[in-house]
């Protein structure tokens, strides 16, 4: 009996050391602090659940490691008329199950976007009718010119029509109501990844597709990608100084000098196209959280400056950030359309002329309310509202601080329910536009609008939407100053720094580091 | 003059009893006594104590971020032990989080206490299915790890109530999960106990005259009983208070901004790689000196109350 039992372990153990060499693929395993909210490509514009999305799917325009404009599932696009577009799409394409790609899926997904449940909406506002004209030609009409359409495409991503017909996905997954749909767990597109196993901040792996269009010689590119998200900081460095992660997109700013001094890594830094501000609700009658009834303290624009002088940047760089952030004047980062070193000058620390400011406008005082923050969202993002707490403080503003996880935080302001409230806005489209369109413009009910505070200008809502339509591009340019001299002197946001990002990686790969910080894992590239 | 004579006797006699006795005989205890007194003392009186008020958002400054020990080259006099992450001083920090654990570590040994005693002694004395039934909840309980009953009574505090009024009990909640996961070792002892004093003559006497069973429970057997539990709740308030810095350092105990022992370890090992060692490494000293001297107090109490080893 025992030598039986011997036997059988041995060659138990034969088989395996048999079966491992067959197994050794390249698994790139990687890890963030918080995971993509939903796998339903237009339910959130969030910049993580669409980095995670992008490697499912292909958009019809892609962007590279520069953020260059290249060809994605449509080979070549055109201006037809000024208010048409003409996408030649990539023939022989196949979604992930094997169904060819087609017309027909182009048509289905822009009017998913457009559909009820989405967040991408602003993307496509203008357009009015995506029609088929063959097989691999797609013609979008426009309301009115629209020369930033193929930059908005690259975030849409293209979804099978088959298959979400199939599923009873037909609709996006509306995120705010917590809806439970097919398209939240599963995605079936047409990129260079398959989706293998999702698990809800757990684990999320995906498999090479061989067949995607896109490799250039995608040999040594991974076979597997596992992402974990890691919440606490301290255990994500442990995780990578031991190999047990391959790729760390956030490492914590108190670790950097760390991880650049560990031999088996490399660090790559660069400045995002991301800036984080305060928002304040200035529209409702009276605030919820605060101890002043009866009228809103973040009305009187002397008080949303209060809160701006109050805030001793330079101290949160350095010793909240360790010098890895960039002090911000405006909601937009270098390397955006429209950016500028005057827009993007502070007004200057100053808690006596902020302290004036609020006596001025009533509250000698001062007065309570509460800041919401995500604390696995940006870098440092609870550490920055801490911070931010007692400086207010100092001016009479007593802050009560609720950080929560972004899948809490952003329902949260979403539905309106926030006074005052953290957010990170990046610009996936490289112009100014889009800042406008999301955050500076009125916010309309059953729109995508990220603007909560209530803000409204009228001649921002007609520069915005001017802008959108002007072909001159000097014409634009003055619209576009313009509309940022209105939302930095009308102060509906707190803006605090631009991001600088850094990526730590395992001397095994190589790969790009992307200003957007959305990972192309598929140019990653393992060493032999 | 005449009105200290009674005070002075009375020190005296217990100065001549055989605990203090065997307390002055034991220098591990007294120097476990001084360092748990110095404790309670720093946490009771930390607003007029504590260096600085780190709650106090004028004198708080984040410029005074990570500043070493004063030893260290970069330290500054004024924060002894350095500062943490928003520049608030370790030092006052500790006192102040050490009161948040103390409270909560004496709060839910007094739950436990109450609970496991009272039905123990209802246990012992009633005997039969009533205490058939309340010792096998015991042993049901026994089964279970004590912080795994902590982690489950927060998570289904977590899920029934909103977020404020969570934030609001949350204190109350860690208690309730300290202290329930505690009770069944109170029970198990009172009720040994009761069944060695329900036979003595005395309980027969009272039951002689009619007394109610609760007056003879709680008013003739209960003070008989007590010396062992006394000796288990020192322990158990040693526990307690590592159990709460436990829940604190998972981020479900007390909230983030009512700093106990446990939330600033939490804080602080974030920063044991970027060499900020301090904030992690001074609340974790304190944390096993305090949670040390108490058990160290507890066994002292064991070995002084029980007549076989003197």
């Amino acid at each position: 009996m025992r030598t039986k039992i011997w036997t059988a372990g041995l060659v138990l153990c034969a088989a395996m050391a048999l079966a491992w060499p067959a197994d050794a693929k390249n698994v790139l395993r990687w890890s963030s602090q918080g995971d993509a909210l939903t796998m339903d490509p237009y339910s959130q514009n969030e910049g993580p659940t669409t980095a995670m999305a992008m490697h499912v799917h292909d958009p019809l325009i892609r962007r590279n490691a520069k953020l260059e404009m290249i060809p994605g599932l449509a080979t070549s696009w055109k201006v037809v008329t000024p208010t048409s577009w003409e996408f030649k799409l990539r023939p022989g394409v196949k979604f992930h199950d094997g169904t060819p790609f087609t017309a027909d899926d182009v048509v289905f997904s822009l009017n998913r976007v457009k559909g009820p449940g989405s967040d991408f909406k602003s993307y496509i506002a203008t357009v009015t009718e995506v029609k088929k004209i063959d097989d691999t030609t797609v013609h979008i009409v426009t309301a009115k010119p629209t020369p930033l359409l193929a930059a908005n495409l690259t975030s849409v991503a293209i979804m099978s029509k088959a298959w979400a017909e199939k599923h009873n996905a037909v609709k996006a997954q509306d995120f705010k109501a917590k809806e439970e749909t097919y398209s939240v767990r599963n995605a079936m597109g047409t990129g260079p990844y398959v989706l293998k196993i999702r698990e809800p901040d757990v684990r999320t792996v995906m498999e090479k597709n061989p067949n995607w269009w896109g490799w250039d010689n995608g040999n040594d590119a991974p076979d597997e990608i596992v992402y974990s998200p890691v919440k606490n900081a301290a255990t994500r460095v442990a995780a990578i100084l031991s190999g047990e992660l391959d790729f760390l997109l956030d490492p914590p700013v108190q670790d950097i000098a760390r991880l650049k001094a560990a031999p088996s890594l490399h660090l790559k830094e660069t400045n995002q196209i991301r800036t984080i501000f305060l928002g304040m609700d200035q529209a409702r009658s009276e605030l919820r959280s605060s101890d002043v009834k009866g009228k809103n303290p973040f009305a009187d624009k002397r008080v949303r400056q209060a809160v701006y002088q109050a805030l001793d940047i330079d101290a949160i760089k350095s010793k909240v950030m360790r010098g890895n952030a960039i002090p911000a004047g405006m909601i937009t980062s270098p390397g955006v359309h429209g950016y500028t070193k005057e827009h993007d000058t502070r007004l200057k620390y100053d808690p006596a002329a902020a302290k004036k400011l609020l006596a001025d406008a009533g509250y000698p005082n001062g007065f309570s309310v509460k800041l919401d923050c995500p604390n696995d969202r940006y870098v440092n993002d609870e550490g920055i509202c801490q911070a931010v707490v007692p400086m207010l403080g100092r001016v009479g503003i007593k802050v009560q601080l609720e950080t929560q996880s972004k899948t809490l935080h952003f329902p949260k302001i979403q539905r309106g329910e926030s006074d005052f409230y953290m957010l990170g806005w990046g610009v996936p489209t490289l112009d100014s536009h889009y800042v406008f369109s999301f955050l500076g413009a009125t916010a309309t009910p059953g729109s995508s609008s990220w603007n909560f505070t209530g803000y409204s200008n009228k001649r921002l809502d007609q520069l915005s939407e001017a802008m959108d339509e002007e072909l001159d591009s000097a014409k634009r340019d003055v619209m576009v100053a313009e509309a940022w001299v209105l939302l930095n002197s009308d102060m509906p946001y707190t803006p605090l720094h631009h991001q600088v990002i850094a990526w730590a990686m395992s001397k095994k790969i190589d790969m790009p580091i992307i200003p957007n910080d959305s990972p192309q894992l598929w140019l990653a590239r393992f060493g032999k | 003059m005449a009105g200290a004579a009674p005070l002075v006797a009375l020190a005296r006699r217990a100065a001549d009893s055989d605990i203090f006795y065997s307390f002055r005989r034991s220098p591990m205890t007294v120097a476990a006594a001084a360092m748990t007194l110095v404790f309670i003392v720093g946490a009771v009186f930390a607003p007029w104590l504590a260096p600085h008020d780190p709650f106090e958002s004028v004198t708080v400054e984040l410029l005074d971020a990570f500043t070493p020990p004063v030893w260290d080259a970069r330290g500054d006099p004024r924060f002894l032990i350095g500062t943490d992450d928003q520049g608030r001083d370790v030092l006052s920090v500790i006192m102040y989080g050490s009161r948040i654990s103390l409270m909560v570590g004496f709060a839910a040994v007094i739950f436990s206490m109450v609970l496991g005693v009272s039905l123990g002694v209802v246990s012992g004395y009633a005997g039969g299915f009533t205490d058939a039934v309340i010792m096998r909840l015991a042993d049901v309980k026994l089964t279970l790890p004590g912080i795994l009953v902590a982690l489950m009574v927060d998570g289904i505090a977590r899920a029934a109530m909103p977020r404020e009024l969570h934030d609001a009990l949350a204190i109350y909640v860690v208690i309730f999960a300290i202290g329930i996961s505690g009770w069944p070792q109170y029970a198990r002892v009172t009720r040994g106990a009761t069944m060695v004093e329900k036979n003595k003559e005395y309980v027969a006497a009272a039951r002689v005259i009619g007394l109610h069973p609760v007056t003879i429970m709680f008013r003739h057997v209960l003070p008989n009983v007590m010396g062992p539990v006394l000796v288990l709740a020192t322990l158990g308030l040693a526990l307690a208070i590592i159990a709460e810095a436990t829940l604190s350092f998972l981020g479900v105990g007390v909230p983030a901004t009512t700093p106990s022992l446990g939330t600033l370890i939490r804080i602080g090992n974030s920063f044991l790689f970027s060499g900020e060692w301090w904030i992690t490494l001074f609340p974790s000293l304190a944390l096993v000196l305090l949670a040390l001297s108490v058990n160290l107090l507890g066994d002292w109490l064991r070995d002084a109350l029980n007549p076989k080893l003197r």
